[in-house]
């Protein structure tokens, strides 16, 4: 090739990477319209040999992925609807399409039909998840890390290197008490600029802001490795309310399970969803911690919190639950909130990040621990039966005593966890 | 060093083989369409570097590559390129025909078994077959293949690689593959190790439909490996413009 070749070939290298891509056949995904939203799921086969990819193995490859465009555009012609974005979900072998259902449709009916085609891997409807927290400036200032004893627990662990996936908000990452303890900040809310929101940057405070900083709180697992994962967005107002959709949460535990992730937090709850059931499987199945906050009012939802294997953590003792469910500290919480503040909060969510954070702290004594381990660990049997509801008080204490098998707390702890150790 | 094609017998042979693999491939479509995915890739490339060697005289070449996936994890294909002799300056075609079963792991591993037959359409003693393994994790994916007669030669070859295709940006990535050949065939042409690595590194920006690829591809030696073509220039840039459908 002459030079002037190499020229025009770098020119359109630098066309193109500059170039805006168009991820889908239309544009205007509106992420908190649920109503009328579908999820299709197409099969996407695993990467394997072809001479025409040669240095092209990743999922970003084209190669494949027209072909499901393909068919997913002959999905919509068919049963009349709109290709609005898609989403590739190597964890579970699908090429994920959000499609839009018109008014007439019976969505219930579409689905039916859709899982019955074959050229459907599987088909849900768009589910929409609430995060569990409310604010309450009435309850008086109680440091909860001092049920904990943190500084003792950080003497032994510290969380270091444990990576940590938040699934919230968004998070203001140049907070002081969070600067340098996000290791990844990343948005799946298209269509919705990134910004900081007050429930995610709440719970990033809990699970890792600054220790010995002078300043503000320190979080339970300061040293932890945190990605926060923005796939809710706060409604109107900013009161930390805020809304996620299965599409959402979806992306945003396809990338953790990508990052290998060592423990998720889900501070939200909704109704059941197939597609994120599948996921929390895939994401148990290789040995990640999920921990989500139980809402205890049961307006939201049971989900995610009521999924096998999950950790569901409540801020109050609960009365009335199927569930196994563990208590952590949830009332009067000090945390990281935007416009570099800090505040009290209260809900679900905030006990979950504890516990959270104490996953990491357990995780870094013990990589290997298991979800069914962990969960021993939280709430030994011993205690679940002594347990006068359905809900299991978390004593961080022991549970550090147990893994490091040495002194965590004050002497009791210790041993009570001797005494607890088969 | 490639010679021109004689017309003997052996076409007819090979058009026999390819003709019952596509027929397999037409049959698989057409038995389960609704569950199968048929994809391809139509492609220019400055130069048509096979496992870093140059197969076009260091020219350009077309390509053209089509894909089979049933639903089940078994997957077929066909792959060609126009390929051109450096010494006798004859022009040809290569095609490789694969097929193979890929399967993916709870653990987020992919592991792939399959077997491919190369046949240079312009010098059919070259004809070769082969199997293969690999895996793949996320940007990463490596594989293993054994040929008991590597470009039509008396000497088996083994063949590995290891890719990467590294996000940078939403639509760019970061390419590099390193590969290393052991074969005895290699001595005969000069290279007394038996052993020839090739590398690239380079970038792939997909965009509506094309990908563009740029990578720098070399080798260690500048003797020896394949029957059909000598080693002009051991390392080059090569451009490859493709469009997937």
């Amino acid at each position: 090739m002459t030079q002037r070749s190499w020229l025009l070939a770098l020119l359109c290298l630098c066309v193109a990477a500059c170039a805006p891509l168009q991820r889908s056949s239309d544009t205007g995904y509106a992420t908190d319209a649920g109503d009328g939203q579908l999820l299709v799921m197409l099969r996407m086969p695993a990467p394997h040999f072809r001479p025409d990819a040669s240095y092209a193995p990743s999922y970003g490859s084209r190669a494949g992925q027209d072909a499901r465009e393909r068919i997913a555009r002959a999905l919509a012609s068919q049963y009349g609807l709109r290709i609005i974005d898609n989403w590739p979900m190597p964890a579970l072998g699908v090429d994920c399409f959000v499609m839009h259902a018109p008014d007439s449709a019976v969505l219930p009916q579409l689905v039916k039909a859709l899982s019955a085609d074959p050229r459907v891997e599987s088909a849900q409807q768009v589910n929409l998840f609430k995060v569990l927290a409310h604010n309450d400036p009435l309850y008086p200032v109680q440091p909860s890390a001092a049920l904990w004893h943190l500084a003792d627990l950080h003497k032994i662990t510290t969380g270091k290197r444990v990576r940590v996936a938040e699934v919230d908000t968004g998070v203001e990452v140049d907070h002081p008490d969070l600067v340098g303890q996000i290791s990844q900040s990343r948005n799946f809310v298209d269509g919705r600029p990134e910004t900081a929101e007050t429930h995610g940057t709440a719970v990033a405070g809990i699970i890792a802001a600054r220790a010995d900083n002078g300043i503000g709180i320190a979080g339970v697992a300061p040293e932890a490795s945190l990605f926060v994962l923005r796939a809710c967005w706060e409604d109107e107002g900013r009161d930390s309310r805020a809304t996620c959709s299965s599409f959402t949460l979806a992306k945003a535990l396809q990338f953790a399970l990508d990052e290998n992730a060592a423990v998720i937090n889900l501070s939200i709850g909704g109704p059941r969803d197939r597609l994120l059931e599948r996921l929390l499987d895939a994401a148990l199945g290789r040995g990640i911690a999920v921990v989500a906050a139980f809402d205890s009012s049961g307006g939201n939802g049971p989900f995610p919190a009521s999924h096998r294997g999950v950790l569901a953590i409540a801020g109050d003792a609960v009365q009335d639950s199927s569930a196994e469910v563990l208590t952590a500290p949830g009332r009067d919480i000090p945390t990281t909130l935007p416009g570099r503040r800090w505040g009290i909060v209260n809900g679900s969510s905030f006990a979950a990040a504890h516990v959270t954070g104490l996953v990491a702290l357990l995780r870094e004594l013990k990589p290997g621990l298991q979800p069914a381990q962990l969960r021993e660990l939280l709430a030994p049997d011993a205690l679940s039966s002594l347990a006068t509801d359905h809900s299991i008080i978390v004593d961080a204490c022991v549970a550090v005593a147990r893994t490091a098998g040495t002194c965590a707390c004050a002497c009791t702890s210790a041993r009570r966890a001797q005494l607890q150790s088969p | 060093m490639l010679v021109p094609a004689p017309r003997h017998v052996a076409l007819n042979c090979r058009a026999r083989k390819h003709a019952i693999f596509l027929g397999v491939v037409g049959l698989l479509s057409f038995a389960d369409s609704g569950r199968a995915q048929l994809s391809g890739t139509v492609s220019v490339v400055s130069d048509y570097r096979y496992r870093g060697i140059s197969l076009s005289d260091n020219e350009p070449a077309v390509q053209v590559g089509v894909n089979y996936d049933d639903a089940t994890g078994w997957y077929a294909g066909a792959f060609a390129s126009t390929v051109k002799s450096a010494a006798y300056d004859t022009r040809g075609v290569h095609v490789i025909s694969f097929a193979g079963y890929a399967w993916r792991m709870a653990s987020g591993w992919s592991l792939d078994a399959g077997a491919d037959y190369s046949v240079v359409a312009a010098s059919p003693r070259y004809d070769y077959p082969e199997v293969y393994a690999g895996f793949a994790y996320q940007n990463i994916s490596g594989r293993v293949h054994y040929a008991p007669r590597y470009f039509g030669q008396n000497a088996a070859a083994l063949y590995g690689e290891l890719n990467l295709a590294q996000p940078l940006l939403e639509n760019v990535r970061l390419l590099a593959h390193v590969g290393v050949l052991n074969t005895e065939a290699n001595k005969y042409y000069g290279n007394p190790s038996g052993v020839l690595f090739d590398g690239a590194v380079g970038l792939g920006i997909d965009w509506q439909g094309f990908s563009m690829q740029v990578n720098w591809v070399g080798v260690n030696h500048s003797s020896g490996a394949y029957a059909v073509n000598g080693i002009e220039r051991r390392h080059g840039l090569v451009v490859a413009l493709s469009h997937s459908f």
